[in-house]
Formats: structure tokens, C-alpha cells, sequence
């Protein structure tokens, strides 16, 4: 009956819509809307920037991916720097295509449908080529595969499966003493496969409520309850926390003695509870309640926008998410295809960068090699006096009991980590010796380039910042490498060297660029 | 005309926030509300130190008055030392928990270092929602929206001005040993740039120092590293406002790198901890993660007066909300916190550091009855516990203030300690408003909607 109620209800939805839109299931599009909050980015948009706006767009997109495209790769820079980047030339050597549409955000998009090959290979190279701290795998390795694997379908279901680990959503919580790795990989697992299959958002939230990584993070009867509504539904209502606890009653969790399993009763409630606008027995009742509820995609929505939106009002935020809502996303793969495609999202949003943004689209960009215990140190739990990890930076992964904070963490100390590994781990770290997979960096072939002066350091901009330098920067940063007797064809590794040191300390190297 | 290269020299690396535009955190901290203010400038200026336990800390730590009935009525049992005809029971005579912290609030209790308010209850909007009653309680409001208790704070002293230098001298005044604090939410205040918060790590450990880049100086004097910053800072500062946030952490680094490396080293620290006359060896923190930030904190305070405001959460010690295994992981927790909070009101009371305050509470109190996970899910009534500050006006320690009856129904889960309807209580936005009036404040209420808690002796203490 409950099912049946759904369905009226879908069906509903669908009619009220009132055109374009409605991604049915088993759809990887997305759902398009008149509405300005999802409207597509299109090729009429994507063609009215200049050439360097068409190569920011494009690092925008690949940066929210962790992914980056070089200037090599979407230049062509083989008579230098002027007549590709100026002006607004639609002949210039825009060379990069992703697949068979005219713009790169559609060739990403497109790249984001079809299903790797072989991804057993990729897996393959993974373990051979990384260390990880034995045990700590389920942390570790999913950066590690999302650096490694190319754009694919499988790509973006482990991409979106990392996101929504960081949210508030499904976060595993490993601050919490409750909870161990193995409940990260079981988390990451499940939405990984549930993702792959097309289920509907609502089964996704249901399967994951009724777990014991959920009862290991939100542990009693009320807290859960509570909780289930509060992060699924957006309902702050106290006085029903009672109801659905009551529901519950004979879920519980064991203590630390007895490794914290979940308990389910025999003691079941058998008394019928009025909750959420239908009937609730058990607990499986209430959680069936929450995914079935009509509330569930507009407050998982407004959990994604908060993501993708940290900057944007209350009021803001509130049109994108009744913007996304009313494309009916079905399935996650709907809900984040619609927001970071969308003309609000590429074109008008601006937002700190959070790290794995930041230092992957760079990494990609300038040619960078991860070493073979970066995954293993970035992902440390402890403050380290070296290196500087993502705890460090207040930006750890999967940690936080309700995901990592909505606005990236750029109080003095955390955003010294962050710049600090920026600085040290990327622009200063060069790798040497291409045979030893302990050495790490950026490699000889990024500043291979037939290129110098005043054009070397314009692509050494163009490939971090996608811009050029200004004069003042220019002037200023000859004036250095001449001090230094750099200024020399064979002395350009020396100079990217101080141009890079220099651009990790541009503010806009941390944040997305907006076009309006 | 003058390179870069050649003012950087002369002046000594120093002050490079003077160089960026005016509009960069300039711009005075007025608001409506501020105009109301009726201030006079205190006899002895604060420092507070406000120790925020993240999850909700179960009130029964210092107030065990109603074990017995609460034991009773639960669907679990406490354990047999909370037993009060258990004659080896483990409650002390102020009916503190023993186990969790009870021996050192009853030194600092008896010591006058401490006065603790059994009483703080909300009346209004009482949501038991974590990120509500964290937000209102560090905003010291109601409105979610109000700036934090730490800006207002920021605010008042910047437009009144109580300190005998001006504003722009004070080295470090607002500091957090807990990244981002809702204490520091702007709201709709501007402040100058010298009053946002910096970020300090527990150990004191220094990130903002750089690692040289030998291709930029090979020389001590690090010139080029100097322009750079220069160049890099003299650029982002005509980028968008919304990149402010970036500016301001790179204009404070170098400042920062200086100020942790020749102040306030933990070598340096470590040497001026004073000797303790009872034991003639120095004081000792605890050795933990939380005892460290804490030493951090209290040194920081006696060595830079200019501090006034220091945030700390509870890491290191764990969250505070108990929904399961609570019996077991809350006594230890509670523990590790008084074992730190009793050495740092020796610190401060060998120091003479007589005006600095410690401030302890949470987002609500919790259930006493205990669940089928062994554990306490939210409540509301909650305790405040306040150290040190002796010296600062109108303050009272040595209290022991509000009484207790249990609240819900037997054997069900949501039972509470709440006021006896004869007893002192108050709103925990009354924390912030006696925040306030230690700094100067006369009318805090028009900040808080609360007036500051009640010190005067018309409220009894309910000292054994």
C-alpha cells in the first residue's frame, strides 16, 4: 500500500511539472528547466567566452571533478602564446576536444556516460603503484582511484559517492570512537554499486538509515530518529522525536565491550504512531516514512546546493534547490548532473576551492606525479610536522560526525596547511628522477615547452590560473629572476620555480573563478 | 623612483598590511544596537577564555543532588558508586561525581577559584537541536543571524576603546585554538582587520613559518621572498571582497610566523611555567592533546595581556554527545577536562593572573535517564562552570548556585534534571551578557535579550 502511495505520488509530481523536465529514471541526463537556477550550460554559452574564459569553464568543471586539462592539452602552443589566448577569436586553436560535441563541458559530460573498459586495470596499477597504511585503505584509497581512473561513468559514481561521504548526508563519521575503517568501505561500497544501478534517491537514503554504520554514527533511538529527520527531511520537530524513537525502541547499539553491533529487539513496537503523514509501526516503517516522504529530494537537494552553493542566501539557495526540484531528479546522478552543468553553477557561482579542487585540477594541469605514500600521508589523522595532511587543514575526509563544513575552513591555521601543501607538495616539489616512484612532483615535460621570457611566464599562468600575467607581475617577476641571473633559455626550470612559489600565494589560486 | 626591492629593504620586511588599500578591513564596527550601548570602561580588563563542549555535556558531573531518584526512575541502572546509601559511594559532599571531575571542583570550589550555576535552563526555543543550540549559544541570541559573542565583543571594544593604546597596536586580541568558531561569525558587524581571529594549532606548532625556496634567496634576508608576497598581496587585494577571507590569512602569516617563533614557543612556554610552593617543582599539564591546548591558551593569556578573547572546543577529549556508552566514556572524558582545568587555575593563581576568566558549557544538558544504548540522549538543563577572574569587577566565586528536581516519567526515556520552581535560573545567552559586563557593558541585555546571571548575594549558595 505504502508503494502504491509512492507511485500516485511520482506520478503526481511528473503531472504537475510543468515542462522539459522530469528525468526519468535510469537516465544519466539531466532534467533541463526554464528555471535560470538549472538552465544548461550551452554551446551559445560556451562560445561567447573568450579563449581563456573557454579554458577557466573548462578547469571549473574539471576542478569540481578533481580532474584539471593542461594548456598543453587544450592549446595548441606550438608557435607560442599570443594568437592563442587573446581576444575573443572563435578560429583560435581551441584543440581539445573530449568527445564528438563542440564544447568541452559537453565532451565531459559526455565522457561522464561511458563506462571504462577495464577497470579491473586501473585498479591493478592502483595496488601496485601506492602504499597505504594496512587497515586504513577504505580512507586512503578512493583519492588515489579518483586521481588514477580517467572520466567515465565509473568514474562519476565514485565521484559522487566520495561527495556525498563528505556531507552531512552520509558521512561516515570516523572521529566518532563508534566507528572504524571497514565502515567506510561498507558505506562506500553500497552507494558505489546503488549509484551504478540507477536506484532512486529514496532507496539510497533507505538502505543506508537502516545500517549499522548509520546506528554506529547517530546511536540511540532518539538520536537516530531525530537525526533521520532533521538530515533527510529538514524537520526540526522536537515533540515527534518521542513518536519515532518509540518506533524504534528495540533498535540498539552495543558498547565499546562488544564492538558496538546493532542490537534489533524482540521487543518491537506493535502500537500504530501517526509520524510524517502516515502510519509508523517499526522502525523499518519509520525509515521507509522518511525515504518515501515528500521532503526527501527537496532536503537532500538543499544538501547537494549547499555543497556546490557555500556563498549563495538563504534566499539564494532556495531558488536553485526549487529549480532543481522541479526537474524531478530521480536518481543522485540526476540531482548532481543538474546543478554542476548548469549555467548558475559554471558561470555564476563563486566559491573557495576546497583542497582535493584545488591541488588535483593543479596536479593535472602542471603534470604532477604522486609519489607512492602521498595517498597515505594526505589522509594521516595527525598533525604532522612536515608534510600538511587534509586533517591539518580542518578538511579531512569522511571524518566529521555531520561531513565537512559547508564553507572550506580559511581560518589563519587551517588555510596555512592548506596553502602549505599548495606551495610545498605541488609547485615546489619537482620530480627528478622519472624512474623512482618515491619521488614525487611536477615533472619535466610541463615546462617543456618552446617558449621564454615573457611568454614562458604567461604559460606558467596560463596553466595554474588560466590567465596571463599583468604587466606589474611581469615587470616584478623579470625583475626577480634577473636578480637571481635565471634569466636565461636554460635557467626556465629556476624560473618556474619562483613563478609558481609566486602564484600559491594569489587568493584567486583558491577559489573558482566567476564569469559575471 | 623607489623599487620595490629597495622600500622592502628599508623597512624591514614589516607592516605589509599597511600596503593594501584602504577599503581592506578598515572600514569602522557600528550597528544599530551598538549605539544603544551604555558602556564604562572596566576597572580591570578581562581575558576570557571560553571552553565550548561540543555535543552537549551531561549536566551530572557537578550534580549528582538527584541520583537517587533519577536511578530509581530510569529504565537502566547507574552504577552502585553513584548509590548515595552505598557507603563507599563516589559523590562527593557538594554532590559532585567523583569519578568525573568531582575532586577538583570541589578544590576549586573550596579555593574560591571557581563558582558553578546548576540552573542554566532555556525556556525559549528549547529545539535539544545541536547546530540550533550551538549557534544561539555562541551568539549569545536567540537570532541565529546575530554576529558571535567574540565579534560583538570585538566590536564594542573597537568603538570604545577601553585599552591604553589604539586598537591597531594590540597584538593578537581575539585567538582561536579550535579553527572556526561560530564565536567569530560576523553577522552583520564590520570590525577592523586586527580584531578577526587568528588560528593557533594545540601544540603551538608553527605553519606559518615557510619553507625556503633556495631558488628565490639564497641569503638569510629572503628579499625575494619578501616582494613576492608583496607582488601577490598588492594583486589579490583588488580582486573580489569575497576573497578577503585568503587575504586576510596571507597578511597575518608573516606576523604570525614571528609572533609563535619569539613569543610564545612552547620552549619559551614551557620555561616561564611557574613553581608550584607545595610540591617546589614546576606546574604540570596533563599530557594530553586538551591539556596542551589549554596550557597554550592560559600562557598566551598571561604573556600577551592583549588577548582578550581565546576560543577553545574540547578536542582532544572527545565530543560530549553521550547517546550511548555513556557510563563508561563520560567519567574519563570529564576527568581529563578537570585534571587540565584544576592545573590552569593554579597557573593562573601563582601568576597572579587574577583577571583572567574560564568559561565552560555547552549546547544543552541531557537526559538522566539512561537509554537501551547505555547512554544520555539531549536535554536542556545544563551547568556553567566559571574559574579564575577573581579580580575583575563584580564577580563572585565560590558559589554554588541552583537547585534540582527530576522531570518525565518514570521509566521512559525523556526525564531531565530541571529548576526547582524556588530556585535561581537563567538563559545561557545570561553567559554572554556577563561576558559583556565584565568588559564594560552596563546594559548587556540589549546584546543577549538576557540580563547577565545574577552574582549578588540575594542568590544563595548552595555550598555544603
Amino acid at each position: 500500500m505504502r508503494k502504491f502511495g509512492f507511485g500516485i505520488l511520482l506520478i503526481l509530481m511528473i503531472f504537475l511539472v510543468s515542462c522539459g523536465g522530469g528525468g526519468g529514471s535510469g537516465s544519466s541526463g539531466s532534467g533541463s528547466s526554464a528555471d535560470s537556477g538549472t538552465e544548461k550550460f550551452s554551446t551559445a554559452d560556451y562560445n561567447a567566452l573568450s579563449n581563456e574564459q573557454k579554458y577557466a569553464v573548462t578547469n571549473k568543471m574539471m576542478a569540481t571533478l578533481y580532474k584539471g586539462t593542461s594548456a598543453q592539452e587544450f592549446f595548441d602552443l606550438s608557435q607560442g602564446m599570443n594568437s592563442q589566448v587573446s581576444g575573443n577569436n572563435s578560429n583560435s586553436m581551441v584543440r581539445m576536444a573530449l568527445a564528438d560535441n563542440s564544447n568541452s563541458i559537453a565532451g565531459i559530460e559526455a565522457q561522464l556516460s561511458q563506462p571504462l573498459e577495464d577497470l579491473d586495470s586501473y585498479l591493478n596499477e592502483i595496488d601496485e603503484k601506492y602504499q597505504f597504511d594496512s587497515g586504513r585503505e577504505p580512507l586512503q584509497y578512493p583519492l588515489a582511484m579518483l586521481f588514477e581512473l580517467p572520466l567515465s561513468s565509473d568514474y562519476y559514481e565514485i565521484w559522487i559517492a566520495y561527495k556525498l561521504m563528505n556531507t552531512i548526508l552520509f558521512s561516515p563519521a570516523l572521529e566518532l570512537e563508534t566507528m572504524d575503517y571497514p565502515d567506510i568501505q561498507k558505506i562506500f561500497s553500497r552507494l558505489i554499486y546503488m549509484l551504478a544501478e540507477d536506484y532512486s534517491i529514496g532507496d539510497i537514503v533507505y538502505e543506508h538509515m537502516a545500517t549499522q554504520e548509520n546506528w554506529r554514527r547517530f546511536r540511540s533511538p532518539e538520536d537516530n530518529t531525530r537525526e533521520m529527520m532533521e538530515i533527510f527531511l529538514k524537520r526540526f520537530k522536537d515533540e515527534e522525536v518521542p513518536l519515532a524513537s518509540t518506533a524504534c525502541k528495540n533498535w540498539a547499539l552495543t558498547d565499546d565491550s562488544d564492538g558496538y553491533q546493532l542490537i534489533i529487539g524482540f521487543d518491537r513496537n506493535t502500537e500504530p504512531l501517526t509520524l510524517l503523514n502516515t502510519t509508523v509501526v517499526d522502525c523499518y516503517d519509520f525509515y521507509r516514512a522518511v525515504a518515501e516522504h515528500p521532503s526527501l529530494v527537496p532536503a537532500v537537494t538543499a544538501r547537494v546546493v549547499d555543497v556546490f552553493f557555500p556563498g549563495y542566501s538563504d534566499e539564494q539557495k532556495a531558488e536553485v534547490v526549487e529549480s532543481v526540484v522541479s526537474t524531478n531528479p530521480a536518481t543522485f546522478k540526476q540531482l548532481f548532473s543538474t546543478i554542476i552543468f548548469s549555467k548558475e553553477y559554471l558561470l555564476d557561482n563563486e566559491r573557495p576551492l576546497e583542497f582535493e579542487e584545488a591541488f588535483f585540477n593543479i596536479a593535472h594541469r602542471i603534470n604532477w606525479y604522486a609519489y607512492r605514500n602521498f595517498f597515505k600521508y594526505i589522509n594521516r589523522q595527525y598533525k604532522s610536522s612536515s608534510t600538511a595532511n587534509m586533517y591539518q587543514m580542518n578538511q579531512a575526509a569522511m571524518t566529521y560526525k555531520l561531513g565537512k563544513p559547508l564553507d572550506v575552513p580559511l581560518d589563519t591555521l587551517s588555510f596555512s596547511y592548506y596553502h602549505k601543501s599548495i606551495r610545498e607538495q605541488l609547485f615546489l616539489d619537482r620530480k627528478t628522477d622519472p624512474f623512482n616512484i618515491d619521488d614525487g612532483g611536477w615533472q619535466a615535460e610541463f615546462i617543456d615547452v618552446n617558449m621564454d621570457q615573457d611568454d614562458f611566464i604567461d604559460y606558467l599562468f596560463l596553466s595554474v590560473l588560466s590567465r596571463t600575467a599583468d604587466p606589474n607581475e611581469l615587470e616584478e617577476l623579470n625583475a626577480v629572476i634577473a636578480e637571481r641571473y635565471y634569466d636565461r633559455p636554460e635557467k626556465k626550470m629556476e624560473q618556474a620555480m619562483i613563478v609558481l612559489d609566486y602564484l600559491s600565494r594569489l587568493s584567486e589560486l583558491y577559489y573558482t573563478p566567476s564569469f559575471n | 623612483m623607489i623599487t620595490r626591492r629597495q622600500f622592502l629593504k628599508t623597512s624591514g620586511f614589516v607592516g605589509l598590511s599597511l600596503m593594501l588599500p584602504p577599503f581592506f578591513g578598515g572600514k569602522n564596527a557600528t550597528s544599530a544596537i551598538l549605539d544603544d550601548i551604555n558602556y564604562v570602561p572596566p576597572s580591570v580588563m578581562p581575558q576570557v577564555i571560553n571552553i565550548f563542549l561540543y555535543g552537549g555535556p551531561s549536566e551530572l558531573a557537578g550534580n549528582l543532588t538527584n541520583i537517587e531518584d533519577i536511578n530509581a526512575n530510569s529504565q537502566n541502572s547507574y552504577p552502585s558508586s553513584l548509590d548515595p546509601n552505598n557507603e563507599e559511594n563516589d559523590i562527593t559532599s557538594n554532590k559532585f561525581w567523583g569519578a568525573a571531575g568531582g575532586g577538583a571542583m570541589e578544590n576549586l570550589l573550596a579555593n574560591g577559584d571557581m563558582s558553578l550555576y546548576r540552573t542554566i535552563n532555556r525556556l525559549k526555543d528549547d529545539s535539544k537541536a545541536h547546530g540550533r543550540s550551538v549557534t544561539q549559544n555562541l551568539v549569545g541570541n536567540l537570532d541565529l543571524f546575530f554576529s558571535g559573542i567574540a565579534t560583538t565583543l570585538a566590536a564594542i571594544l573597537a568603538t570604545f576603546n577601553p585599552f591604553e593604546k589604539e586598537i591597531n597596536e594590540l597584538i593578537l586580541p581575539f585567538v582561536s585554538f579550535e579553527g572556526e568558531s561560530v564565536a567569530f561569525n560576523l553577522g552583520d558587524l564590520e570590525i577592523p582587520q586586527v580584531l578577526r581571529p587568528v588560528t593557533i594549532g594545540s601544540n603551538l606548532q608553527n605553519p606559518y613559518q615557510r619553507k625556503k625556496n633556495w631558488h628565490l634567496d639564497s641569503s638569510e634576508e629572503d628579499i625575494n621572498d619578501a616582494i613576492l608576497d608583496d607582488l601577490a598581496q598588492t594583486v589579490s587585494a583588488l580582486g573580489p571582497e569575497s576573497h578577503n577571507k585568503v587575504n586576510e590569512a596571507f597578511a597575518k602569516r608573516a606576523e604570525l610566523a614571528d609572533y609563535l617563533e619569539q613569543i610564545i614557543n612552547p620552549d619559551i612556554i614551557y620555561e616561564n611555567l611557574p613553581i608550584d610552593p607545595d610540591t617546589n617543582e614546576q606546574i604540570q599539564y596533563p599530557d594530553t592533546s586538551f591539556g596542551e591546548k589549554l596550557l597554550g591558551a592560559v600562557s598566551l593569556a598571561i604573556m600577551n595581556p592583549d588577548t582578550v578573547f581565546i576560543s577553545l572546543g574540547s578536542e582532544g577529549l572527545g565530543g560530549w554527545d553521550d547517546h550511548s556508552g555513556a557510563l563508561e566514556d563520560y567519567p574519563p572524558r570529564m576527568q581529563a577536562l578537570w585534571d587540565a582545568l584544576e592545573v590552569a587555575a593554579r597557573h593562573m593563581r601563582l601568576d597572579g593572573a587574577d583577571n583572567i576568566i574560564i568559561n565552560i558549557f555547552g549546547d544543552f544538558g541531557r537526559n538522566v535517564n539512561v537509554n537501551d544504548s547505555m547512554g544520555w540522549d539531549h536535554g536542556n538543563n545544563q551547568n556553567f562552570y566559571t574559574l579564575g577572574g577573581s579580580a575583575v569587577a563584580d564577580r563572585a566565586l565560590g558559589k554554588l548556585v541552583g537547585k534540582t528536581k527530576r522531570i518525565g516519567t518514570s521509566f521512559e526515556n525523556r526525564q531531565y534534571t530541571s529548576p526547582r520552581s524556588s530556585s535561581y535560573q537563567c538563559e545561557p545567552f545570561a553567559i554572554a551578557s556577563s561576558m559583556f559586563k565584565y568588559f564594560g557593558v552596563q546594559n548587556p541585555e540589549i546584546l543577549t535579550g538576557e540580563p547577565p546571571i545574577d552574582e549578588s548575594d540575594a542568590i544563595p549558595n548552595e555550598i555544603a
